[in-house]
Formats: structure tokens, C-alpha cells, sequence
């Protein structure tokens, strides 16, 4: 019996040894983190931090709308040379633990970038605290403005410019990457990563700031070198097999030009390389199959030749947008981002060793090769136009 | 000393706890770092070797079917060089569960980073005590359990970060021929041996002898496949250049798991598979310095033996001063202790087959 209550006192009495209480952080001393702004400060040389801090009692209250005083999110910031010690002074002013598992963007800003982003990214890499699905933005200008911003729709601005980066996705404008695939890619040394743009524009009718993604950051290794336009970004979704179902709008010559809507149901984009000559050349091998939604003008959609007609203009089309964009990112960037390097490496492995050491100055004088055949299966509801 | 029995299934698992163990935290690193790209090959390989390894030691054990490897070494080999090598294996085990106990405390000090990591190994050795004390037919029960949830919960993290992956990164196979494969073996064998190496003590314990084989080779197959599984998902995940620059790629992968855009924090199931595997893999090498050390001496129980050496193993496991060093420890014992430990297998049992010893 005495054996038994001695053995019950000691379990009772473990409880104490085996909470782990020496490390606890009680939830009301943690600050949930939703975005982070990077930039560089050009007169001290130092990098400042934004942090976009959750307050969590402001999330569920009557009001649906955001912005002014219903942000359910607090504005920090510090300067200093490193993140981490940025981070020190905040919980100073939060007092509270900065917390990254819950943060979702990371915007760097554009002078930042443009003098590499490994620095910085260290930090979430290095944490136990697994931010690294947050995606990566870069802000033109400041990237603390992005981060002040306040939405009018949603209650925490990062929610809504989460979505406007997806939304993006969905109509195919621009792709962006997160702290992972970035970190893949510059530990790779073959391909460069890139990421959607942001920016804070002012609406000129209702005078109403306003975040918008227009262009795609085009990076060499971890450094912005430049931008990417909203057509160049298409063509660059066409080549790392990304335009998935997006919109296609173009011209019909025979009918002045009047604008077509082709909305893709499938699309797909193979990297080829093939050895002509002792010379690598790029084939990029487009398929798609989509719907016409818009038809503006005098078009009847009743014979093979029209809609054959039509499907050579838009394969035409697509054409064009990926030459421009590989024109910009070739002779203009100079950049990898599409994994051509990697597309060689593994079909000519042993071509490869010849050329990796050079890849910087062999890629902008690849020739590529496009192919695109573009299908229409569906013509809507109408054949003949109204 | 064996009137402890265990059922082919639990030899089953017990096959599993020593071969996928705490290994399939540790084994990405070095697999990408010898065979880069084809790290999944060398694994694949290393297990189908140690299998080979495993038959040869079923083959000894029917030779001498009421004894263990500790104690057949010095009739094969002649006495004192078999006592030598007796004492390798034991004092070699005894060091490394020291190893195996550091391993863990290094990722509960990630997240219990200011506690003293000497309560959490205490406590972790008092588990340990306590399971010995009870006997081998008590482990392998709890090896039943935990062996399954292990399978599982591995199971679960390769495939929700199906999605994630880029199954080009494994493209080209063998772009430089053979050579790494064979080059990533030095490190992956030992691995995939550290199971064999604890048969060799709980042969005897089958109730079944014949069954042996098959649960040798059922273990070997599961673990064989499913640590390939998890290296060749490291690289389509990271690539061979991001992978080895982290400390553990696979509580990476379970922190970027997410679901749906709802469900994420799945470190949460790496630790509890974290800790689990910790605690077979303690077991797993506990127990051979323990029994072998006992027989070694020709005494009639080990279990006066276990208090004292766990107290070694607590004080050992204190001695790297950093992760670094505890990293470098596991790099060195691969090639350096488990490999020719795990090559002495088929080398005793050429030895018996030429001298026709067999006391069956």
C-alpha cells in the first residue's frame, strides 16, 4: 500500500518535471506576424523592417469592411543592420514575441532586391519557425508603403493582397514564387528566380489609393535585374508551363481587328533542347485547348477555314508574346528564368559540363525554336454573329 | 537468459524500428552528399545489400540456433580475436545509443531551447530503464505499436507534400556513371545494417527460427522502399544543392506541408514521429551492449548491468559540445564502426561454413 501511494506521488509529482514549462510563451505574449517588408535605407545603409502584426481582438466584430479603423492589423517598424535585431527593437515597441509561422508575404523592396536577397532571406530560413511558403513580392519604391496600405474590402490588408496575387494566378498575368522556390532556385546557380511586382497606385477617378501587380521581377541569381511587362509576364507563363487556364485576347486581321476572347481549358509548354551542329537550340513545344467567350464584331463561326484561320492567328499570337518576352530576358535581362539550363542538363548531361561554367554568356545567345498550336474546341452559345 | 520469447510478427517490427529507426532523419544529408542526384539509388541499393547481409546472419544463427552473435564470435573465429571483436561491437553500441540519445535531445533543443537538454535526457533514460528492466518480449510489444505509427506517419508527410514537388530535380540519372552510387554505399550500408547488427542479438528470442527470413526480408523491403521514398522526395523537393545545407530536410519538408490552404504546422507530426522513433531507436541499441556485454562476461541476467550503463550513456551523451560536432560523430561511425561490424557478418559465417562448425 505504501509502495503504491509513494508510486502514485511520484507520478503526480512528475507532472511539475515533464510540462516543459522553461520555454513556454503564452499565446497573449506572441505577435502573430502576417506580412514582413524589406528595405534597404539608402542614407544610412541599415535595412528597416515592417511588420503587418494581427490584433486579434479586432478581427470579429461587427463590421465587415475594412480599412482605417477597423484594420484588424498594427504597423511596426525598426531599422538596424540585421533582421534579427530589427526584430529586438519591435517586441520592444510590441512587447510581444514576434511570431513567423503564420506569416504570409514577405515584400522586399526594390533597392533591396536589386543588391540581392539571400541576406535577408537567411533569416526565414534559419528560423524553426517555418515561414518559408510566404510568398515573395517586390514593391516598386518602398516596400513599407505596401505594408501601410490599408484595403477597404478586407480587414487585413495582407489578406487582400494575397488574394489579388492569386486572383492574379487564376487570369494568368503574372506568377509569383515563394521563400522556398526562391531559395531552390539561388542555391541552384542555373535558373534565376522571379515574383510578381507590387505596387501602390492612385486611382484617378476615385482618388483612391490602390494595390496593384502590373509587372513581374526578373531576378539573376538573388539580385533584381529588372522588370518584366504585363505582356512579357504572359509570354514568361506560356514558357514555364504555368498559363494553366488563362485569358487570351487578340486581333482578327480580316474583320479590322476586332478583339477575340479565348479562354484556355488546358494549356502545356514542353522544354526541349536539341544538339544541332554542336549547338544547343531551345524547342519550346506549346499546346492549348480553349473556348471562345467574346467575339466582338462579323465573324461566322461555321466553317473548318474560319475557326482554322482563327486558331493560326492566336498560336501566332502566343508566339509573339513568349518571343517578346525571351527577347527581354535574353538580350535585355540576360537571365535564366525559365530552367532552360536545367532543361539541358538533364537531356545532354554530358553537353552540359561543357557548357555550365559558362551558362551566364551562353544563355542570351541561345537559339529557340517556338512552336505553339492552339486548338479552339468550343465557340459558346452562338455560331453565326448577331 | 532466453526464456524470453517473440512472435514472427514482432520480429517483423523490430526489424523495422532498427531499420527505418531515427535513420530516416539523418539519412538525405549524407545520402545527396556522396551520391548527389542518385542518393536514392545508393539507398536503395544499401538496403538490398544489408538484406543480403541478414541472410548470412539467419544462415549463422540455424548454425547456432541457442546462441548470439556475441557469443558464437570467439568458436568461429578462436577465442581471444572473437572476444576482441565481441567487445567492438559492445562497446561500439554502447557509444553510439549514447549518440542515438544527443541526436534527439540536439532537435528537442530547437524547440525546448533554454531547458537543460539533461532533464529531457533523464527522463528520456528512465523510459529507457524502465523497458529494459522489464524485459525484451515488453519492447517488442511497444516496438508493435510504435513501428506501425512510425510507417504511417512517414507515410503521411511524403504523400502531402506530393503536390510540392518537382520530380524534374531527379533528372539525369547517373549523369556521372556508377561511381557515386557505389561512393554513397560507404555511408548508406552502415545504415541500413544498424538492423542486422541487432538481430544479431534477438535471433535466438524467435519462437519460430524459420520465420526469421521472412521477416527480415518483409522489414528490409518496407524500410528499403520507404527511406528511398523519403531521399528521392528530399531532392524533388529541394534539389541536391539546398537539401545538404540544411540540418534536418525532413522537419523542413513536414514545416512547409499545407493542405487545402487550411491545414498547415505538421512539425507537430514530425515530432511526435521524431519522438517515437527516438525511443526505438534507444532500444535498438541499447539492448546489444546490454545483453552482449553480460554474456561477454559469461554472467547469468544483464539486468544489473542496465542501470550503470545508462548512466554511462547520460554522461556520454553530454560530451559534443555542439550540433556540429554531434553531426560529425554520426558521419564518422558509418564508415568507421557499423561498416566493418556489419562486413564481420558474412565474414564469421565463411569462417563456419569452412570449418564446418554447426551445433545444430
Amino acid at each position: 500500500m505504501i509502495k503504491r501511494m509513494a508510486f502514485i506521488l511520484l507520478l503526480i509529482m512528475s507532472f511539475i518535471v515533464v510540462t516543459g514549462c522553461w520555454d513556454r510563451v503564452e499565446l497573449n505574449d506572441r505577435a502573430f506576424i502576417i506580412a514582413t517588408g524589406i528595405d534597404k535605407d539608402q542614407e544610412s545603409g541599415k535595412m528597416v523592417t515592417t511588420l503587418q502584426v494581427i490584433v486579434p481582438e479586432k478581427i470579429d466584430t461587427a463590421t465587415k469592411k475594412g480599412g482605417g479603423e477597423n484594420a484588424a492589423v498594427q504597423i511596426v517598424s525598426a531599422k538596424g543592420s540585421t533582421v534579427y535585431e530589427t526584430l529586438q527593437y519591435i517586441k520592444f515597441e510590441l512587447m510581444k514575441k514576434p511570431y513567423f509561422q503564420h506569416n504570409r508575404i514577405l515584400v522586399i523592396g526594390e533597392q533591396a532586391a536589386k543588391e540581392g536577397v539571400t541576406p535577408y532571406l537567411n533569416f526565414f530560413m534559419r528560423t524553426r519557425e517555418g515561414p518559408e511558403r510566404s510568398i515573395i513580392l517586390v514593391s516598386k519604391g518602398n516596400a513599407s508603403e505596401i505594408l501601410r496600405w490599408q484595403s477597404d474590402v478586407k480587414k487585413i490588408p495582407a489578406d487582400y493582397i494575397e488574394g489579388l496575387v492569386h486572383g492574379e494566378d487564376i487570369f494568368s498575368m503574372t506568377s509569383t514564387e515563394n521563400i522556398h522556390e526562391f531559395m531552390v532556385k539561388i542555391s541552384g546557380n542555373t535558373t534565376s528566380p522571379y515574383t510578381s511586382g507590387i505596387e501602390i497606385r492612385k486611382n484617378e477617378e476615385s482618388g483612391k489609393e490602390e494595390a496593384k501587380v502590373t509587372e513581374t521581377a526578373a531576378f539573376k541569381k538573388d539580385k533584381l535585374v529588372g522588370w518584366l511587362n504585363l505582356e512579357e509576364s504572359k509570354g514568361m507563363q506560356w514558357i514555364n508551363n504555368e498559363f494553366g487556364t488563362g485569358i487570351i485576347e487578340t486581333g482578327y486581321p480580316e474583320m479590322n481587328n476586332e478583339n477575340i476572347i479565348l479562354k484556355m481549358i488546358k494549356s502545356r509548354t514542353e522544354l526541349k533542347p536539341k544538339l544541332k551542329d554542336g549547338k544547343m537550340i531551345m524547342t519550346i513545344e506549346v499546346k492549348g485547348e480553349g473556348n471562345i467567350e467574346e467575339l466582338k464584331g462579323n465573324v461566322a463561326l461555321n466553317s473548318q477555314k474560319v475557326i482554322g484561320n482563327l486558331e493560326k492567328n492566336i498560336s501566332t499570337e502566343v508566339k509573339n508574346e513568349i518571343e517578346n518576352c525571351l527577347k527581354q530576358a535574353q538580350k535585355t535581362l540576360k537571365t535564366d528564368i525559365f530552367g532552360f539550363g536545367e532543361a539541358i542538363h538533364s537531356k545532354y548531361p554530358k553537353e552540359w559540363e561543357k557548357i555550365e561554367g559558362h551558362w551566364d554568356d551562353y544563355f542570351p545567345g541561345m537559339d529557340v525554336e517556338v512552336n505553339v498550336k492552339i486548338k479552339i474546341r468550343n465557340t459558346g452559345m452562338l455560331i453565326e454573329p448577331i | 537468459m532466453y526464456k524470453e520469447k517473440i512472435s514472427a510478427n514482432q520480429a517483423l517490427m523490430l526489424v523495422l524500428a532498427g531499420g527505418v529507426g531515427n535513420i530516416f532523419v539523418v539519412i538525405a544529408v549524407p545520402a545527396i552528399k556522396d551520391a548527389g542526384r542518385d542518393g536514392w539509388i545508393s539507398v536503395l541499393l544499401a538496403y538490398g545489400i544489408a538484406a543480403l547481409i541478414g541472410l548470412t546472419l539467419i544462415q549463422l544463427g540455424k548454425r547456432f540456433p541457442d546462441k548470439t552473435f556475441v557469443q558464437y564470435l570467439p568458436i568461429v573465429i578462436g577465442k581471444i580475436p572473437g572476444k576482441i571483436a565481441g567487445l567492438f561491437y559492445i562497446i561500439a553500441f554502447w557509444v553510439m545509443t549514447a549518440h542515438i540519445l544527443r541526436v534527439a535531445l540536439e532537435l528537442m533543443k530547437f524547440f525546448l531551447p533554454e531547458t537543460p537538454s539533461v532533464y529531457v535526457s533523464i527522463l528520456m533514460s528512465i523510459l529507457m530503464v524502465y523497458v529494459m528492466k522489464k524485459g525484451f518480449e515488453v519492447f517488442s510489444r511497444t516496438a508493435e505499436f510504435f513501428s506501425i505509427t512510425m510507417i504511417v506517419l512517414i507515410f503521411i508527410l511524403i504523400l502531402f507534400i506530393l503536390p510540392d514537388l518537382e520530380w524534374a530535380n531527379l533528372a539525369p540519372v547517373m549523369e556521372n556513371g556508377v561511381m557515386p552510387v557505389i561512393k554513397g554505399l560507404r555511408t548508406q550500408v552502415p545504415y541500413a545494417a544498424e538492423t542486422i547488427l541487432f538481430m544479431a542479438i534477438w535471433l535466438p528470442c524467435l519462437n519460430d527460427g524459420k520465420k526469421a527470413t521472412k521477416a527480415l526480408l518483409i522489414g528490409m523491403l518496407i524500410s528499403g522502399i520507404l527511406l528511398t521514398a523519403l531521399v528521392a522526395v528530399n531532392i524533388a523537393f529541394a534539389g541536391i544543392e539546398l537539401t545538404p545545407k540544411q540540418l534536418y530536410p525532413v522537419f523542413y519538408i513536414s514545416s512547409y506541408i499545407q493542405i487545402a490552404n487550411t491545414f498547415a504546422g505538421f512539425e507537430a507530426i514530425f515530432m511526435t514521429l521524431w519522438l517515437s522513433t527516438a525511443y526505438l531507436a534507444l532500444q535498438v541499441f541499447f539492448y546489444p551492449p546490454v545483453v552482449g556485454l553480460a554474456q561477454w562476461l559469461n554472467l547469468k541476467d544483464y539486468k544489473p548491468l542496465i542501470i550503470p550503463m545508462t548512466i554511462v550513456i547520460i554522461a556520454l551523451a553530454t560530451v559534443p559540445s555542439n550540433v556540429i560536432e554531434v553531426l560529425k560523430v554520426d558521419t564518422l561511425k558509418n564508415p568507421y564502426v557499423i561498416l566493418p561490424l556489419s562486413l564481420l557478418i558474412p565474414f564469421v559465417w565463411v569462417v563456419s561454413v569452412i570449418r564446418k562448425l554447426d551445433e545444430s
